[in-house]
């Protein structure tokens, strides 16, 4: 039987186990922008019917969906996992992001659904439209600053009101360069106002 | 058809808020049959233009959170060639 670990050890490790989340959020900015980066946008239909066959070119792509996803998801998570330490209450994922929504972390909880929504349609859509493939993508290529700008608010929403930070600073000033964080601040948290 | 007046008046409303005065809304798949229990709501929605990624998401996560059901939303442009995903679609669909 796992011994029951006492108060201030779960505490420890609630805080550390924040920690690797926000090293992993770092780290899904920094891979997503490289995927991101390695493409030509906006993409067009045409664009795609010429590198049909080209599997790099494809791969690229599927690598912007699959961080895109992995992106959003661990943001949730890391948001839903903080409130433990802050002792605010939600019962369900929609209170969590109603609570982030109210300390100007996510802009609204319909563009966080809304970009939820849209990864998961393009992710099952099986289109063969190279202009609608292209339009998915392009979607996401718009959202991801959507996403860098809710990665570095909430990072600092830790930092400022948790005191817990990445667990190492491996991927810190990349993330740092790819959202703004610290020099140009995309936003200002509700709780500084 | 598994879906009562209000809900269609639901679905009929958001799609005009969201994709324009001038988008017609179908219903496909499960909800067609009335033998059937459950099972996702499936909309084609037709529009001059075709709506973009992100207005299928809005329409879906409304309808989601309205209805209380699974949504999925197909999007076609009114003009030009259908798929044979969306031909079949409509062949079986009711336009709500």
């Amino acid at each position: 039987m796992t011994p029951v670990k006492p108060q201030h050890e779960l505490l420890l490790a609630q805080r550390a186990h924040l920690g690797n989340l926000l090293e992993a959020i770092q780290r899904c900015v920094y891979f997503l922008n490289a995927s991101d980066a390695s493409l030509v946008w906006p993409l067009t239909g045409d664009m795609l019917t010429l590198h049909k066959k080209d599997a790099s070119f494809f791969e690229a792509l599927a690598a912007v969906n699959e961080r895109f996803s992995k992106l959003q998801d661990t943001l949730g998570s890391a948001m839903r996992h903080s409130l433990l330490l802050s002792g605010e209450q939600a019962d369900s994922f929609i209170k969590v992001l109603a609570i982030f929504e109210k300390l100007g972390v996510i802009r609204s909880i319909d563009d966080w659904q809304a970009a939820r929504s849209a990864r998961n349609l393009a992710a099952h859509d099986y289109e063969i439209d190279y202009h609608l493939v292209a339009e998915h993508f392009n979607a996401l290529h718009s959202l991801r600053m959507d996403m860098w700008g809710v990665a570095c608010r909430f990072v600092h929403y830790c930092a400022q009101d948790l005191h817990v930070h990445p667990s190492s600073a491996d991927f810190s000033n990349e993330f740092a360069a790819i959202t703004g964080a610290g020099s140009a601040w995309p936003g200002t948290l509700k709780s500084e106002l | 058809m598994r879906l009562s007046s209000h809900q269609i008046q639901m679905i009929n409303m958001a799609v005009h808020e969201l994709a324009g005065s001038g988008a017609t809304t179908w219903l496909y798949g499960s909800r067609l049959d009335d033998s059937r229990r459950g099972g996702d709501v499936d909309l084609l929605v037709r529009s001059s233009p075709a709506i973009g990624l992100m207005e299928r998401a809005r329409i879906k996560n409304r309808l989601e959170l309205e209805l209380g059901l699974p949504v999925d939303v197909l999007a076609a442009a009114e003009e030009g060639v259908l798929s044979p995903f969306v031909s079949i679609a409509m062949s079986q669909g009711v336009r709500l």
